[in-house]
Formats: structure tokens, sequence, C-alpha cells
């Protein structure tokens, strides 16, 4: 049987909208292999980035369950669930969402710190070296431009050194070429160390980049989805 | 040019923009609400409790004047007090005559007083509650007040009444019948009775004489400056033996009315500060929507314009909100709660003045204008792209060094000092606050009852033997007898008592101390020239007291005195002490000089003692007027075969025992000598003195409470409006695995620093402006003390309140909300 790093079984999203009931994800079986790069792509809406939150543990589903290295989310308490993200998921958000008053080192190792495990500065200092931001370690984030902030988001992704790389839009606000640079570097960062990615655009150039793509609508998957089911 | 007529869309616009923000809005007319309450509440409650310190200084004056000149005056020294451009009145007043006996009691402490119209109608009326008939004309008429009718033994005594009694004046004894004119009752010196000038005339006494005559002198205007004393002091030519005291609340009144003015800068910032972060974190959350109008072409005036116009509305609703509320508190829910205090309602004279109104309104809407200038110039001069991308983060700095230690500390000390202004701010509130706090407490403790009332040795009660205060030594009673003190000694209340010895005594002439203490006697205090030939020859007309006390009460005696005497030579009878009587004597007067004395009874045989040092506790104050000598009581008792027991100085085991004090009172009722005690009861002058003070210290501690709430409310706003400003910070945290632990304990964090800080700066700076606002209205030399519980209380709740509140709103603001959603809060 396939080793699963996401699983995701008849995941529900439903939204309570003035009268209407709007349905983001409406019953999803999604499955990710570990070392696999899954892009999801999808129009503005379709329920792409509610399905990537789902799975990072960040909102709770209406119905279904969410399984992550064989852990299933819905059992664990609130608690456990941010310890879980800290040591197994790595987020990277079209805003960066960088903590504004921490400089750039700062940012990057908070997982780690927060875990309160060692740090180790040699790995960190691989990654500032990977991503070019050597120089830029006590710079804070709204002194940098948005392909350097995005650079120092992917390296906080990386610092805890987590199974899992959730990325929504990296490059949504970066232009052409930055996005291309930005997107290597994760691709060549999560290859050395052996991690999974779940990238969603909604650019079909950067989906390319990944082993595979699924297509999200309305809140369904269309494309890519019953790998082997 | 033509006018652009566009007021109307402005008009439009800050009508919808209220009340689509509707939340928002009334956070801030609450705000504006508080902060005019609060100004005028302070007003009118700092009003009342000025107006009620100053009823009380009527009340333990007798009356209401600033000065008051001692040592007999003449007529040109009072016209040139009433020319004078500063004063309002002067009041004259002589002493004429003092009670001696009457049919029920012979040791009387009555003493005859003549008044002029301008002392009783307008300095002493203020004193005064009731009056019934009128000021005597009549020689035989006299004014009276229960209390004097009780001490001469007369009951059930009205006006028309008439009674006999025996007065001593210039001329000698006399004895009277007066018919009682009138009948008052109110504060100050209530063992007299007024008498007509007629009668003053007839005593044998001039107003000009040393101790008789007195001027009362109240200025025009409250504040009466050291160069205004100083004037009038020039004015009056005063004579040696003449002194003019100020009271304690005009001398010091310049330095009371900076305090006051202190006190209402620091409750006007606190107001400033609530209604700036309200007005600066509502328009700075708001900063997209001004980039947004200035996208669809509105200009920077029209933006100032709109915020103006909403400010005028919110302003308007708050402030006339605050100031009915305020009316409400002030004048139905004080009384009300003083009422149930148990505080006789007619005591409350809550202060109103419509300048009270008008100036809480120009504050409260000056501090709007203020703060909503700098936020309203921050939404006038951002760009439209970057009023889009605003996200309220101060971005000055670039760099930051990478820190060291636990991370959630760091990152609650980088709040304290990311923004330094806004950290300041909090915490200068929360200080002021508290220091305000600190500093009333410390006032009002100060001016406690309690603190006010301290006797010697700190006795709960002093009995006295008035027969001792009888010229002849035949007169005299031993009331203190073995029975007396058999139920002392039974009292399981009291902790101790001591007895002090009086004996007559007679200094004969010689020339080393008794020459120069006589004349410095007569030239301190006796209106007559010394006669040396005279007390040659006639020693036993200027008698003294030898007085004998037990050792505890010489160990206390000494160690106020500047230079102890050797206890092993008191006790052995070597060496005394002797009490000064405020003569101006140096070491070198007295100091080891042998002090030869006769008894009063037996003047053959003659004792010396020398003269270790000298006291000017006035608890040792005698008749007569050669020196007063302390001495041990064994020397006194080997000496004297009875002494006299002229006072006993009692200390109950707890303070303020209520059934001891019954139990003494019993004992000196049940006396054969009932009339001829009298005592001091601490009990009784704290009653006084409360009854003085009305309900000033109620009144005080809500004030201090305001404030403090004042701050609380700073704090509160402040740090609801970070925890909003910085919901998506910390989502981004909690994405990237903070716990929900982790951030409360962050929080708390936070709230100690503030806590921390703000103390501090309590323990510091307003402890200084605390001792100095305290010790320049310090009149009575009262010593500073913090009141610690109350001060701990107020700190503990500062802590508990800095740490619940940023739970509280993280809770209110994150606590629906999943990670997600707050974090597309900026998205």
């Amino acid at each position: 049987m396939e080793s699963w790093i996401v699983k995701t079984e008849a995941l529900k999203k439903y939204y309570k909208l003035g009268d209407n009931t709007v349905k983001a994800l409406d019953g999803v079986n999604f499955y990710v292999k570990e070392g696999e790069f899954v892009a999801i792509i999808g129009k503005s809406g379709s329920g792409k980035s509610t399905l990537l939150h789902m799975v990072g543990g960040l909102d709770i589903p209406t119905a279904g369950e969410v399984f992550i290295d064989g852990k299933q989310l819905s059992k664990l308490r609130k608690e456990q669930l941010a310890i879980f993200r800290r040591r197994n998921v790595g987020f990277i958000f079209q805003n960066y969402n960088l903590v504004p008053d921490l400089n750039i080192y700062e940012n990057i190792i908070l997982p780690i710190e927060l875990d309160g495990g060692p740090i180790d500065h040699v790995f960190i200092g691989e990654i500032l070296e990977l991503l070019k931001l050597n120089e830029k370690r006590e710079a804070l984030p709204n002194t940098l431009s948005g392909g350097q902030q995005q650079r120092v988001a992917i390296a906080r992704a990386l610092a805890a050194k987590p199974a899992i790389i959730l990325a929504d839009e990296p490059t949504g606000n970066l232009d052409t070429g930055t996005s291309h640079d930005v997107m290597g570097l994760l691709k060549m960062a999560a290859k050395r160390y052996q991690q999974t990615i779940v990238l969603i655009t909604h650019d079909q150039d950067m989906a390319q980049l990944a082993d595979r793509i699924v297509r999200i609508e309305d809140g369904k998957i269309v494309k890519g989805s019953d790998y082997d089911v | 040019m033509f006018r652009n007529n566009n007021q109307k869309v402005i008009h439009k616009i800050a009508k919808a923009s209220l009340l689509a923000n509707k939340r928002k809005n009334v956070m801030m007319i609450a705000a504006i609400c508080l902060s005019a309450f609060m100004i005028f509440c302070i007003f009118t409650v700092g009003g009342t409790w000025f107006q009620m310190k100053n009823a009380q200084d009527i009340r333990l004056n007798g009356g209401q004047f600033d000065a008051w000149l001692y040592g007999g005056f003449t007529k040109e020294q009072k016209i040139q007090c009433e020319t004078s451009k500063n004063v309002e009145a002067v009041g004259a007043a002589g002493f004429c005559a003092y009670g001696e006996k009457t049919q029920y009691d012979d040791t009387l402490h009555t003493i005859f007083k003549w008044a002029d119209q301008t002392y009783w109608n307008k300095i002493q009326k203020s004193a005064r509650t009731t009056m019934k008939g009128y000021y005597p004309e009549k020689e035989n008429e006299v004014l009276v007040t229960k209390d004097a009718l009780k001490d001469c033994g007369f009951k059930n005594l009205g006006i028309g009444d008439s009674f006999q009694i025996t007065y001593v004046d210039a001329k000698g004894s006399h004895t009277k019948k007066f018919v009682i004119s009138g009948l008052w009752d109110g504060y100050g010196e209530k063992t007299t009775f007024y008498i007509s000038k007629a009668f003053f005339d007839h005593t044998g006494y001039r107003l000009s004489d040393y101790g008789r005559g007195f001027l009362y002198v109240k200025f025009k205007s409250p504040i009466v400056t050291g160069k205004m004393q100083n004037e009038l002091r020039q004015r009056m030519h005063l004579g040696e033996k003449q002194s003019l005291m100020f009271t304690g609340d005009t001398a010091q009144s310049v330095e009371i009315a900076a305090g006051m003015a202190g006190l209402v800068l620091v409750v006007c910032f606190s107001a400033y500060l609530l209604i700036y972060n309200i007005l600066y974190l509502s328009v700075s959350g708001n900063i997209r929507y001004y980039g947004l109008m200035q996208t669809v072409g509105m200009t920077e005036k029209q933006i100032y314009q709109l915020i103006q116009k909403q400010m005028v509305w919110i302003g308007g609703i708050g402030i006339a909100g605050g100031i009915g509320f305020g009316t409400a508190v002030s004048f139905f829910l004080i009384p009300e709660i003083v009422k149930t205090l148990g505080i006789r309602q007619a005591d409350i004279h809550v202060l109103f003045h419509p300048m009270i109104f008008l100036f809480s309104i120009f504050l409260t809407a000056f501090t709007i204008y203020l703060s909503s200038w700098k936020p309203a110039k921050m939404a006038m001069q951002i760009s439209p792209v970057e009023a889009m991308g605003y996200r309220g983060i101060s971005g000055k700095r670039k760099l930051h060094k990478t820190g060291k230690g636990n991370v959630l500390w760091r990152m609650a000390k980088e709040q304290l000092t990311k923004d330094k202004k806004k950290s300041m701010v909090v915490i200068l509130s929360l200080g002021a606050s508290l220091s305000v706090f600190l500093c009333l407490t410390t006032l009002i403790e100060s001016q406690g009852a309690r603190t006010i009332v301290s006797n010697y040795m700190d006795a709960d009660m002093v009995l006295y033997n008035d027969t001792v205060k009888k010229e002849d030594l035949k007169d005299w009673k031993q009331l203190f007898d073995d029975d007396f003190f058999k139920t002392i000694k039974k009292e399981k209340g009291i902790k101790e008592a001591h007895a002090m010895l009086s004996q007559k005594i007679i200094v004969p002439w010689e020339p080393d101390f008794a020459e120069i203490w006589m004349s410095k006697m007569y030239d301190k205090w006796v209106d007559a020239p010394y006669e040396k030939e005279d007390y040659q020859k006639n020693p036993q007309n200027y008698f003294s007291f030898l007085i004998g006390i037990d050792e505890k009460e010489f160990q206390y005696l000494n160690s106020t005195l500047e230079q102890p005497v050797s206890g092993k030579d008191f006790k052995a009878g070597k060496v005394c002490i002797l009490y000064r009587n405020g003569l101006k004597l140096k070491d070198s007067d007295i100091k080891n000089k042998k002090v030869k004395f006769l008894l009063d009874q037996n003047k053959k045989e003659s004792y010396k003692l020398r003269v270790g040092s000298m006291t000017d506790d006035n608890y040792y104050a005698n008749m007569g007027i050669g020196p007063t000598l302390i001495a041990s009581d064994k020397f006194v008792q080997n000496i004297v075969r009875e002494p006299y027991v002229s006072k006993i100085t009692i200390q109950y085991k707890e303070e303020y025992d209520k059934e001891t004090e019954s139990v003494l009172k019993n004992a000196m009722n049940q006396s054969h000598f009932k009339k001829d005690f009298s005592y001091e009861s601490k009990i009784d002058e704290v009653r006084a003195v409360k009854k003085a003070q009305g309900n000033m210290m109620g009144i005080g501690i809500g004030m201090a409470v305001l404030l403090a709430f004042i701050g609380v409310m700073n704090y509160i706003n402040t740090v609801s409006g970070n925890i909003q400003s910085r919901q998506t910070e910390m989502a981004v945290m909690e994405s990237v695995g903070m716990t929900e632990k982790q951030v409360k304990k962050m929080l708390v964090l936070e709230g100690i620093l503030f806590a921390g800080s703000s103390v501090l700066f309590t323990g510091t700076i307003g402890l200084g402006i605390t001792y100095f606002l305290y010790q320049s209205m310090n009149y009575r030399q009262i010593p500073f003390e913090i009141p610690v519980l109350p001060i701990l209380v107020m700190i503990l709740l500062i802590t508990f309140i800095c740490i619940v509140i940023p739970q509280v709103s993280y809770r209110m603001i994150c606590g629906k909300k999943s990670i997600v959603e707050r974090i597309r809060c900026v998205e």
C-alpha cells in the first residue's frame, strides 16, 4: 500500500453567508505521497485555499477527516494541534505573514523557539545561504522587498525541518522573474531536505513545476484526485 | 473664485460612516463620555473636598480667619490692619476674666470673653451652628453655650434665666449674677462666656494688655502670599511681646494652590490620554477607508473636514452624556452613598458652580481637538496606495539585534519597546493614576482624625486633678487616692498608667540661675517690669512646681531630649529636667547649674537639684512664674510625705478601647470628688475631629478611586486596541505553531512588564511628587508616611488588571475566529 503523508476523507467545509450556505469544500478526497510535489489549481473562490487550511489544521472542517502522516487531526486538541503544526507543517502565505517585530533570523527560528528545542544554527545558516538571506539576518521584514520577504517565509517553513510544506500562492505578490526564483528555491530546498510540498496557485506555469496537478472547482476535485482509488 | 459647495456630500459621508461603524463609534463616545465625566467629577468632588477642608479648618480654628495677633493690640494697629488693601475684615476680642467657682463646682474651666461686632458677625459666624437670643449689651448679660454652663455645674438654664458665679479679673475675685441673653452652639472653644463691652471695661483690663486683646484678620484673597503676610506684619509695627500668627492654610496657601494645580493637571493629562488613545486607534484603524476616499477623489481638506465633522458629533454626544452622568453621580449618587455611610445629610454640600460645567466642556472639547489632530493629519498625508496597505506598524527601525533568552519574554519586551511613545503613554497613564492614588491616600491618611490627634506618650486618656491648679495649698485634694489606683490596676484593658506628682515649691533668688530665669520669664510672658527686690524679699509670690515622674515616663521624656541626662543620676535625685516654657534659654544659662528650692508647706528645709537638660513639651507646663522642675517620683516621695497626683496618663492595651474608657469615666463619676476631675480622651478628640471633617475622607477616597479608574480605562483601551491591531500577527504566530497557552503567557508577561513599569514610575517620580506635595501642604508637621496597605492593594489590583485585560481582550477579539479568519483580516 502507498504511504500517504496527506489524506482527506469526504472533507466538507460549509460557510453561512447571509441566508446562503457556501460550500467551500464539498466532500474532498485528497491524497499526497511522501516527497511528492503537488500543485492545486483552481479559480478564485474554488476552495483551494480552504483545502490547504484544513490540511494544515488552521481551520476546522464541517465534516470529514484529515490525516497527516497517519495522525487524525480531529482527534487532536487545540494545544496539541499547534504543537503538531510547528513540528510537522511549514506554511508559506501569499502575504508572507512575517512577524513585523522580529528580525529575519528571529522570524525564521520562531517555530523552533516556540517548540523549545535546540536551534541547529548550521542548518539555519545553510538555509540562509541557499535563500541568499545571509546579509539580511538582522533586518526587519518591512525593510525587505516582496521577493526577499517570501524567501524569509520559505526559510521559516523549512527551519523546523517539517515533513510537509504548505504554500498558499507564494508567488502571488511577486513579479515573474522573482516568482521563478522563489519557486526554484522552494523546489530545490524541498528536494534537499526530502520534504513534501502542496502548492496552491492559479498560475499554470508555476503548476507545471509540480509532480502532479490537482484541479479544484466549486469545492470539488475535478482532476488528479482519485490517485489510486 | 466660486466656492464649491461640497459640504453636503461631506455631511452625507460623515453620517454614513458614523452609522456604518456603530460599534467603533459607540466605543469612542464612551471614551469621551468617560473623560468628560471624570473631569467633571474631579472638579466637583475635588471642589467639594476643598470646601469641606475649609469647613474643617473653620471648625477646628473656631472661626474663619487667616491670621491672629497675640499679645494685645493698640487702636493704631487695628486701624493699620483695617486699612490694608489686602484685608477684608478685622475682628477684635478680649479675654478679661475666668470663672472661679459656682455653687455647684469650684474647679471651672470657663473664661469670659468679649468680641466686637466684626468678630461675632463675620469671623466667628461660620463656626456657629445655632444661635438663639442676642449678643450681650448690658453689663450683667452673658451669651453662653451648653458646655460652658455644664462646666459650671448648671443644668437646664435657658435664655432669660440667671445664675451666680465667682470670677477673677484684674481687680480680684467677684461674685456676680448674670442673665443669659443668648445661647449658641458650634465649633471652637465652647467653655466661654461672651460678655458685653461694658463688662469688659469694668474688669480692669485693656485690649492692649498682654494676653488680653486679640485681633483676628481675614484676607480678601484665598491665597495669601508671603509678601502679603510680610506687608501686614510691617504695617502693624509689632511690639516685642506681640506675635502675628497665620493659620496653617494661610501660611502655606501658595504651596497648597500649586499642589492643587498639579493635581488638576494630572487629571486633565489622564483624560487627554484616554481620549487620545482611543481616537488615535480609531482613526489609524480607518486609514484604509480614508485612502479609499482619496482614490475616489476626496481632497486632504475634505478628509480633514470629514474627520472634524464626525468628531463634532461624537464629541457632542460624549460630552453631553459625560456631564449628565457626572451630574447624576455628584449630586445624587455621592450624597446617597455618604448618607448610607451614616453621615447626616446636612453635612453634605456638593459644590455646584457653572464654571465647572463650562470648564469641563471646554477641556474635553479641547482634548478631542488635540487628540484628533494628529490622526487626522496622518489620514490626510497618507497616499492612497500606502493607505491600502496600511497595517498600523511603525516602521522606523530597520535593524534589530537578534535577542537572547526565552522567546516569549523577548516578544513581550518587544511590545513594550516597539512603540516607545505608545508604551510611555500607557505607563504614564497608569503610573500617573497610581501616583495620584499614592499621593491622595498619603494626604488623606495624614489628614485622618487619628493622625491629627496624637497625644503625649500616645496616651489614650489623661486624667487631671483640677484642684492642684488652685493657688492655696489648702484647697488641694488627693483625687487619685488608693481606691482610684486600685480601680486602674484592676482594669484589664489598661496597658500602663503613669502618675505625675506635683509639689508647689519656691525657688529663692540667687544670681546664677533664678535671676536669669526670672528676667527672661518677665521678658517673655509678663506685662509688668521685673522687680528683683520684690522677688528677693517675697519669693513665695514667685512659686512654681516640682514634678515627679516614674521611670518609664522618664525614659520616654529623656529620649525626646536633645541632650539626655543620666538615668542613674535622675533616679538618685541628683539631676532634674527643666521645663523651658518658651524662654530663650541657652545651654550655658542652665546646664549643670544647681537650683535651690523650698517646699511651700515647709520653708525651713531647702533642697538642691542640678539642671541636666531642658524640655519644650507643654505637657509639663504648670502655673506659677518660677521654674518647673521635673525630677524622679522617688525623689519627690522622699522629700514630701504625701505628694499630690496632678495627672495620670493612661495607655490602653487596645487603642481607642471604648470599654476601658467607660470604666475610667465611671470611676471618676463615682468618686466623691466627681466635679474636680477633668480629662482629655483621645476617643473624644478623634470624634471631634471626625465631626469637624464631615465626609472629607470619603470624598477624597472617591477621587483617588476615580483617578485610578482613568488609568485602568486607558490601559484597557490601549491594550484592546493593541491586540486588535496585532490579531493578524498573533494568528501568524499561531499558524507557525504558537500554542494558545504560549500566546496567553506572552500576554501575561506583557501585562507584568506594563504593571512593573508603572509601579517603578510611581515608586520613583510619583513618590517624589507625592513627597513634595505632602511637604508643601504639611503645615501640621505630620511625619511623612506611606499608607502601605492601600498602596499594596492598589499595586496588586493594577497588576491583576494588567494581566487579565489582555487575556480578556484576546478572548473577545480572537476567541471565536479561526486562525484563517484572523489572518484574512488583512488579506
